[in-house]
C-alpha cells in the first residue's frame, strides 16, 4: 500500500497526488496517442466514437453528477452543437476553429434559457421538463427546413484547421488525434472545476440546498451556471460527433440517445470524471463486443444469433439492469472497491464501502 | 447603537401567529440563548434571522443596518452564519470539503479563472486551506479529514457542521440546538468550544437549547419563548426562578 506523505498545501490542490499517479496516467496519454499505430481504422473510428461519449458523459455527469439536477433531454444540446458548427461553416463560410467554440456557445445559450426559469424544478419535474424541450428541439429542426435540410438531414463538411483535413474515411488518424486533444482539455477543465470553489458549490447545491444558501451560495445562479457548462461541453460533443458521422438528421439525436447519455453516466458512476469514460466505454464497446462473440463462438458452437433479432440490444439491457441491481455506485465504484481490496489486502473488510441506510434528500417528495 | 435587533417583529403562518411582536437585543461578544418549549417559535426566529422567513412587521437590524431586504445567501457577507436543527451538510463529499465551502464567500475568482484554475486561483485556494486547518485543529476534526459525511457519527457531524460555520468566519454565530442528540462527554467538550469562540475568536453567539446544563455554562443572557412571545429575558438564573417561566414550563 502507497502512503502518500502531505508536506503542503499543494499537494491536496494538485491533479496528481504523487508521481506514481502522474505517470499512470502519462502512459495513458501515451498509449492513446500511440494507437492509430496499433489498431486500425475500423476500431480507430470506434475509439474516436466513445471519446465523443465520453466528452458527453462528462457534459451531462456535471449536471447530474455534481450539480443534482436530472435531464433526460441533453440530446438536444448534442443537436443545437452538431447542427450550428455545420451551418456557421457552410453558411456563414466561418471556419472550423471558429465554429467549433460558438456552437458550444450557442448550446450553452439555450441552456441558460431553460436554466432561468426552471431554477425552481427538481428531480422528476426538471426531467420531465428537459425531455420536452428535447421534443421540441427535434420538431424545430424539422420545421426550419432551410437552414438544418429538415428531415433529408444535413452534410457536414470535412473539418480544416490551418488547411490540414480531418476527415473520418480519408485519414482517421489525426481527426482521432484531434478529438482526443479535446478530450484531454476537458478533462482538466473538469477537473479544475472540481478543485476550485465552483465545484464546491456545485456539490453543495446538490446535497443541501437550505445550507448551501446559509453558506452564502446563490443558488439561482450555481444551477445556471452548471447549466452552460454542462451544454457546453455536451454542445461540443455533438459538433464532433455530426463531423465524425458526417451525415446527420433530426432523428440522430432523439429520446433514446438522451436516455442512452443518462444511462451512460449511471453505469459508469455518477459523480466522477472516470464514470464518463467507463460508461462511454459500455455504451461504445458493448455491442462490438456481442457482435464479435457472435462471429466468432456461437456460430462455431452452432448458436445462429440471427434467428433471434433484437437479441444483441436483449442482452445489452440485460447488463444494463444487473448493474442498476447490484452495483448502483457504477463501474467506477467497483473499481474502487477492487482498488481498495488489493491496496489492503488482507485486511479488506466487505462492509467497507456499507453506507448509513438514508433515504437521499433527491428522494422526498417536495 | 445595538449588534443585532428584532423590533416588534412578527410573523404568522396562515392563521397561525408563530412569533407575535418579538423584540431582542443582543450585544456584541455575549452568548445569548433562547430557550422555550417545541413550538415556541425559537427556530423561526432563527429563520428570519436568516431570512428564510420574511416577516410579516417589524425590522431586523444588524451592525446598524437593516435585514429586510437582504437574501438568505447574503448572510455570510455580512458575517451572519448558522447551523441548522437537523444536520444540513453536504453529504457525498469529504469533512474537509464541506469546510471549505464556507471559504467561497470570500473567493474573488470568477468561474472562467476557476476552469483554467490560475495562479492567483491556487493562491486563493491556499489561504483557505490554511484557515480551514486552523478550524479543524480548533475543533479536534483531523481525524476525520478524509472522511464522507455519510459514514461519520451523529455527534461528529454536529461538530462538522459547527466547523463549516465557523470557516465563514462569521461576527455572528446562529447555533440551532447544538447540544441536541450529543452524548453527555460530547456536550462539555461544545461548553468548552462555545466558549472559546467567544473568547478567542471574538464571535457573538446566538443559541437555540433545550439542555438548561449548557445553557446555564455558557450563556450570559436568556429569553424564554412561549407561543411566540418573549416573556423573560435576563441572566440564565433570573430567568429560571421567573414564576412564569415555571408555569409554562411544568403548568403549576
Amino acid at each position: 500500500m502507497r502512503v502518500i506523505f502531505k508536506t503542503s498545501y499543494d499537494n491536496d490542490i494538485n491533479l496528481f497526488k504523487d508521481k506514481i499517479h502522474f505517470l499512470q496516467y502519462v502512459f495513458l496519454l501515451v498509449f492513446a496517442l500511440a494507437l492509430p499505430f496499433i489498431v486500425n481504422d475500423y476500431y480507430l473510428g470506434e475509439v474516436a466514437l466513445v471519446l465523443i461519449w465520453a466528452i458527453a458523459g462528462m457534459g451531462l455527469m456535471v449536471l447530474v453528477g455534481h450539480s443534482g439536477q436530472v435531464s433526460l433531454g441533453h440530446a438536444a444540446f448534442m443537436a443545437i452543437g452538431a447542427y450550428s458548427v455545420v451551418i456557421l461553416q457552410s453558411r456563414f463560410g466561418l471556419p472550423f476553429i471558429v465554429s467549433l467554440p460558438l456552437a458550444g456557445l450557442l448550446s450553452s445559450f439555450l441552456g441558460i434559457l431553460i436554466a432561468v426559469p426552471t431554477a425552481k424544478l427538481h428531480g422528476i419535474y426538471l426531467a420531465i421538463l428537459t425531455l420536452a424541450v428535447s421534443i421540441l428541439v427535434e420538431d424545430i429542426i424539422v420545421l426550419a427546413d432551410p437552414l438544418t435540410g429538415g428531415v433529408n438531414g444535413i452534410f457536414a463538411p470535412d473539418i480544416e484547421i490551418f488547411s490540414i483535413n480531418f476527415n473520418r474515411y480519408g485519414n482517421i488518424d489525426s481527426l482521432y488525434w484531434l478529438i482526443l486533444f479535446i478530450t484531454v482539455v476537458f478533462i482538466i477543465g473538469y477537473k479544475n472545476i472540481l478543485r476550485s470553489p465552483l465545484g464546491r458549490a456545485f456539490s453543495a447545491v446538490r446535497d443541501s440546498e437550505v445550507s448551501a444558501l446559509a453558506m452564502g451560495i446563490n443558488i439561482a445562479r450555481t444551477r445556471t451556471l452548471a447549466f452552460a457548462i454542462s451544454c457546453f461541453i455536451t454542445g461540443i460533443a455533438g459538433a464532433l460527433f455530426g463531423h465524425f458521422v458526417t451525415v446527420f438528421n433530426y432523428e440522430t439525436f432523439n429520446v433514446v440517445l438522451s436516455i442512452n447519455l443518462l444511462l451512460m453516466i449511471v453505469i459508469g458512476g455518477l459523480g466522477s470524471i472516470h464514470g464518463a469514460f467507463f460508461g462511454a466505454m459500455v455504451i461504445g464497446f458493448l455491442p462490438i463486443i456481442i457482435s464479435f462473440c457472435r462471429d466468432h463462438f456461437l456460430d462455431d458452437i452452432g448458436i445462429n444469433l440471427m434467428n433471434f433479432p433484437g437479441i444483441e440490444t436483449g442482452i445489452f439491457s440485460l447488463i444494463l439492469i444487473l448493474f442498476i441491481l447490484f452495483e448502483p455506485f457504477g463501474i467506477y465504484g467497483r473499481w474502487l472497491k477492487i482498488r481498495t481490496y488489493f491496496q489492503l489486502f488482507p485486511l479488506y473488510r466487505k462492509d467497507m464501502f456499507k453506507r448509513q441506510k438514508s433515504y437521499l434528500k433527491t428522494e422526498r417528495v417536495r | 447603537m445595538s449588534f443585532l435587533s428584532l423590533e416588534n417583529v412578527t410573523i404568522s403562518f396562515g392563521g397561525i401567529r408563530a412569533v407575535k411582536n418579538v423584540s431582542l437585543d443582543i450585544k456584541e461578544g455575549e452568548i445569548f440563548a433562547l430557550v422555550g418549549p417545541n413550538g415556541a417559535g425559537k427556530s423561526t426566529i432563527f429563520n428570519l434571522i436568516s431570512r428564510l422567513y420574511k416577516q410579516n412587521e417589524g425590522n431586523i437590524f444588524f451592525d446598524g443596518k437593516s435585514l429586510n431586504q437582504l437574501k438568505p445567501f447574503d448572510m455570510p457577507d455580512i458575517g451572519i452564519a448558522r447551523t441548522f436543527q437537523n444536520i444540513e451538510l453536504f453529504g457525498n463529499a469529504t469533512v474537509l470539503q464541506n469546510l471549505l465551502v464556507g471559504t467561497n464567500v470570500r473567493k474573488s475568482s470568477n468561474f472562467l479563472s476557476e476552469i483554467l484554475f490560475t495562479r492567483s486561483v491556487r493562491k486563493e485556494e491556499v489561504t483557505s486551506r490554511v484557515m480551514v486547518e486552523e478550524v479543524m485543529d480548533f475543533l479536534d476534526l483531523q481525524q476525520y479529514r478524509e472522511k464522507y459525511i455519510m459514514g461519520l457519527s451523529y455527534g461528529t457531524r454536529k461538530i462538522v457542521e459547527l466547523g463549516r460555520a465557523l470557516a465563514l468566519k462569521p461576527k455572528v454565530l446562529l447555533l440551532d440546538e447544538p447540544a441536541s442528540g450529543l452524548s453527555a462527554e460530547e456536550t462539555e467538550d461544545l461548553a468548552f468550544w462555545i466558549e472559546d469562540i467567544k473568547k478567542i475568536m471574538g464571535i457573538t453567539v446566538l443559541m437555540v437549547e433545550h439542555n438548561l446544563n449548557l445553557v446555564n455554562k455558557v450563556a450570559d443572557r436568556v429569553a424564554a419563548l412561549v407561543d411566540g412571545e418573549i416573556i423573560s429575558v435576563g441572566n440564565p438564573k433570573s430567568v429560571q426562578s421567573d414564576p412564569k417561566v415555571i408555569e409554562a414550563y411544568i403548568g403549576v
